[in-house]
């Protein structure tokens, strides 16, 4: 009955968690490790660094990972293009409050339009994760 | 029309009361009947002219619903249509200074446009209603005035016989108001009583034509705000095309249009490109009426959301102000009165009247905003896409002129997408089919972007297949009632700078 209920709760913390939001392993491990870095960083000039090196990669992955073809590899596809779009808003030269607050803005505007001009845009996993990187820096 | 009819009529009635009195039979012959006789008749020789007058009666009857018909729409899955080059630019005189103080124009004839029933169901765009059998409208022309600055009367040839609506109790509830807003001494005012501007950047026979390209007179995706009011009233009737709204959006565009395109674009020729796409965009959205609205809360020219003119107020309009200011003339006052003496336009529902009330200086104000929105599009897809360390090398190969044209229709189409949802698509594209390739072909690269939109959506449209094909579609739909506008207006482009 335990290791039953046991096996239960590990398959449903995905989905208590939420969605994996980054399909693509290599690059979601990129990610956990940007974030460490970030959480180890003693300066802004090794978050910039950090970020550029992730940056980096992400796209030396678009360049080199296989055409997607199905459905799945698609949505994949498109993912890891949100997740570029989203992260080359963050700041680049420097945290000061100026860049960040322009970082955070045209973050914002990534959001797409709402059906429901009153409604709230929902925000993409990509989008998300850039604002949670975009708070670990500009702090 | 009601001539012709009676004409038929008495023409066949004769006709019977020969055929009856005298021994002819029908003859059928491949599909065609001919009268045939066996005797011969002193009439005998008048029958075939009375048949070719029946048939020339007949076919006349059905131009109307011929034209009302109008072009075949494109399928779905069809290529996006090749933005036609336009025609050349009819020789005009150089653009006149902003400063509207000329003469009210001669006015000559054109005939009229015919109604584009096009239906395309959109998400944020409203749906247009096919378009009844126009009925001959009277039309009042005004008396000519004399226009000493009109050195190539073209554009004077086609604006003579814009043909105004007669109101009535339905649709004529803007009227008061736009007589009201004639004795003001504001832009606006000013506007409405110089009478339709005839040379414009935007060519008057093309806003006619724009007006019903749309919507159907019955149609009722419009609202009307009264004064002081912030929530309008929905479900109106299509306005009444009366020379006073027709003056109002015609002579709005215009000086919007002056005013604002170098703030969009610097040379003249990407400033053509900019305004005639842009119109194309304001008829898909909103048959260019200052008060269309429909159901998810999106109003006006430009059929703005909330998120649009936030970005708008935090991002640009000092940025406008300051522009429409050091332009002088007309566009300062533009600045002054819809701008910097009035608050800041409001989204939402329940302030949409700040959108399409013509007392609030719509439509005049919502093209302003529009122009901020599409600003604040290309500055974000230039930094992105055009001119990134990644991307830039696949536009290498085109030409200056390309080039702007296909970021012109990107932008344009992005005030669908929004920013976030043109650039999952598009860097998907740039990723995959052109990997390590150039661009060589604009429409082709268009036809692409679009099925990119069916294969790589914006992952918040991703499980809802309506909005996928509706951003999908967007620019096709735009580019096309840009050519059935130009196409009704008399053919040539519809924009003069």
């Amino acid at each position: 009955m335990r290791q039953s209920l046991i096996i239960v709760i590990f398959a449903l913390i995905p989905l208590i968690a939420g969605a994996e939001p980054i399909k693509d392993r290599p690059t979601a491990a990129q990610l956990a490790s940007l974030k460490n870095e970030l959480r180890r960083a003693t300066s802004p000039s090794e978050k910039l660094a950090a970020i550029a090196k992730f940056n980096a990669s992400l796209s030396e992955r678009l360049r080199t990972i296989p055409l997607p073809e199905t459905a799945a590899e698609k949505a994949a596809f498109a993912d890891l293009n949100e997740l570029q779009t989203a992260f080359d808003e963050l700041p680049q030269r420097n945290l000061d409050r100026e860049s960040c607050h322009e970082s955070r803005e045209s973050l914002l505007r990534l959001k797409v339009p709402s059906a429901d001009s009153e409604g709230t845009p929902p925000i993409s996993p990509a989008l998300q994760e850039a604002l949670v990187v975009s708070q670990m820096i500009c702090r | 029309m009601r001539k012709g009819r009676s004409s038929a009529f008495f023409i066949f009635g004769v006709t019977t009361i020969v055929a009856a009195t005298s021994p002819w039979h029908r003859v059928e012959r491949g599909g065609s009947v001919a009268l045939a006789s066996s005797q011969a008749y002193s009439l005998q020789d008048l029958i075939p002219a009375i048949e070719a007058a029946l048939g020339q009666i007949e076919r006349a009857q059905r131009i109307p619903d011929l034209m009302a018909a109008g072009p075949t729409p494109p399928r779905n899955d069809a290529p996006v249509p090749a933005i036609p080059e336009p025609p050349p630019v009819r020789a005009e005189p150089p653009p006149e200074a902003a400063d509207f103080s000329t003469v009210p124009p001669v006015q000559e004839l054109i005939s009229p446009p015919s109604p584009e029933p096009e239906a395309v169901a959109t998400d944020r765009s409203l749906a247009p209603e096919r378009a009844p059998r126009p009925r001959p409208r009277p039309h009042r022309t005004p008396e000519p005035v004399p226009n000493s600055t009109c050195s190539n009367c073209s554009e004077h040839v086609r604006m003579r016989d814009i043909r105004y609506m007669e109101c009535s109790n339905r649709n004529n509830y803007l009227e008061s108001e736009l007589s009201s807003m004639r004795g003001r001494s504001n832009i606006l005012g000013d506007l409405l009583r110089r009478g339709p501007r005839s040379n414009g950047v935007i060519s008057g026979a093309c806003v006619r034509a724009g007006l019903e390209s749309v919507f159907s007179a019955s149609a009722t995706h419009f609202a009307s705000c009264a004064a002081g009011a912030s929530r309008p009233t929905s479900g109106q009737r299509r306005p009444c095309i009366s020379e006073n709204y027709f003056t109002l959006v015609n002579n709005s565009l215009d000086l919007v249009s002056r005013c604002m395109a170098p703030y969009l674009s610097s040379s003249t020729s990407e400033q053509q490109t900019d305004i005639r796409l842009l119109l194309g965009l304001m008829a898909q959205e909103s048959g260019l009426h200052a008060n269309a609205r429909n159901g998810s809360g999106a109003a006006g020219l430009g059929q703005l959301v909330q998120d649009s003119i936030d970005a708008v107020n935090r991002n640009e309009m000092a940025s406008i102000r300051s522009h429409l200011q050091a332009q002088g003339g007309d566009c300062a006052r533009l600045a002054q009165d819809l701008l910097t003496s009035t608050p800041p336009m409001r989204g939402g529902t329940s302030h949409a009247c700040d959108r399409i009330s013509l007392a609030r200086g719509n439509p005049a104000l919502n093209l302003i905003y529009t122009f901020g929105n599409l600003k604040i599009s290309k500055r974000a897809l230039e930094r992105s896409i055009f001119e990134h360390r990644d991307y830039r090398s696949a536009f290498a190969g085109l030409s200056a002129e390309q080039r702007n044209r296909l970021r012109t229709s990107i932008v344009v189409w992005s005030h669908n997408t929004g920013v976030g949802g043109m650039q999952t698509p598009l860097r998907a594209l740039l990723n995959s089919t052109y990997r390590g390739r150039r661009i060589t072909d604009v429409d082709r690269f268009l036809t692409e972007l679009s099925q990119a939109h069916r294969d790589y959506p914006h992952s918040s449209f991703r499980g809802r297949p309506a909005v996928i094909r509706e951003k999908s579609g967007y620019f096709r739909a735009v580019s096309s009632r840009l050519r059935t506008i130009e196409t009704n207006a008399g053919s040539g482009s519809c924009v003069n700078l």
